[in-house]
């Protein structure tokens, strides 16, 4: 292991027993079962949505949310009750997906420097500027277009889609999930639902859809 | 009394509320702001409602996908085993 890489985990660690330090809860291991069955499995269509919108694999969605949901009882007492369940549950799948799953991962999930690197180093950002899609042409495609258009993101970019328009999450608990702050959130979803929009746009084109009505 | 312009302040806040009203992160007097005086620029409400379609359009195409029955049952054993 790098020492980089070493000091990263680390404080990974560090951050991570801090965190579980300051909410630490004491639950008793009856608490523990009705929290875990009343709060956290009623979020596992959700959990297993993100997961497989993550992995593209039915097995490593359900490995990915079968974990979380381990690590989220080991961590129960840092969990306060009548809180966020779902958020707090999604954050911890961001991170095992991110620290752990995806260096094991069958599939590892592709990301597109290039395309990463070139949003987020422009700095003249025009939140107004949409790419031009007509809608209708949306409309007509079927579902696994958009979800291979989808899919066909990096994972930062189709993660806040997922997170926003398909999980309903604030601004305030996605940035929570993913540990940026709130601007880096509005201008990421920003850029992710342009780039979604030039991928549906060039599958528009080619399969003629943009040419009907 | 505000002039309704592109250089005025309520066509800069309509379009900066624009995505947050959107998105459901707007407060309800910025949306009712926004609603009020959006329909002065057509540009704005045609952004509106296209941007609209589109996120229903996304949600609807992609849906959520159930978990696997098993899931469930898999994970409450694994809980059982391990703790």
């Amino acid at each position: 292991m790098s020492e980089n890489q070493e000091h990263l985990n680390t404080s990974e660690n560090q951050e991570q027993h801090q965190e579980t330090e300051s909410f630490r809860q004491n639950y008793t291991e009856k608490e523990k079962v009705e929290i875990f069955d009343n709060e956290f499995l009623p979020q596992i269509d959700s959990m297993y949505n993100f997961a497989y919108r993550l992995t593209y694999d039915e097995d490593d969605a359900k490995d990915l949310v079968q974990e979380t949901y381990l690590k989220a009882f080991r961590f129960i007492d840092s969990f306060q009750r009548g809180t966020n369940a779902k958020a707090w549950l999604f954050r911890i799948l961001k991170n095992s997906f991110i620290n752990d799953f995806r260096k094991k991962s069958k599939e590892p999930s592709k990301v597109d420097y290039q395309e990463v690197e070139t949003y987020y180093n422009s700095e003249d950002v025009d939140t107004n500027i949409t790419t031009d899609l007509r809608v209708d042409a949306v409309q007509d495609m079927i579902g696994d277009e958009v979800s291979n258009a989808l899919n066909s993101l990096a994972v930062d970019f189709r993660t806040v889609i997922i997170l926003c328009d398909l999980e309903g999450f604030t601004y305030e608990e996605m940035a929570k999930i993913l540990d940026i702050p709130i601007g880096t959130v509005r201008s990421r979803l920003h850029r992710a639902r342009n780039l979604l929009k030039d991928k549906l746009k060039s599958y528009a084109d080619s399969m003629g859809y943009s040419d009907k009505g | 009394m505000e002039q309704l312009t592109r250089e005025s302040n309520h066509y800069k806040r309509c379009m900066d509320l624009l995505p947050l009203v959107l998105d459901r992160q707007a407060t309800s007097e910025d949306v009712q702001f926004f609603h009020t005086y959006a329909i002065n620029w057509p540009e704005v409400m045609d952004c509106y409602e296209k941007e609209k379609a589109f996120r229903e359009a996304i949600k609807n195409k992609l849906g959520i996908l159930p978990a696997p029955e098993d899931l469930m049952d898999s994970i409450k054993q694994s809980i059982a085993r391990v703790y």
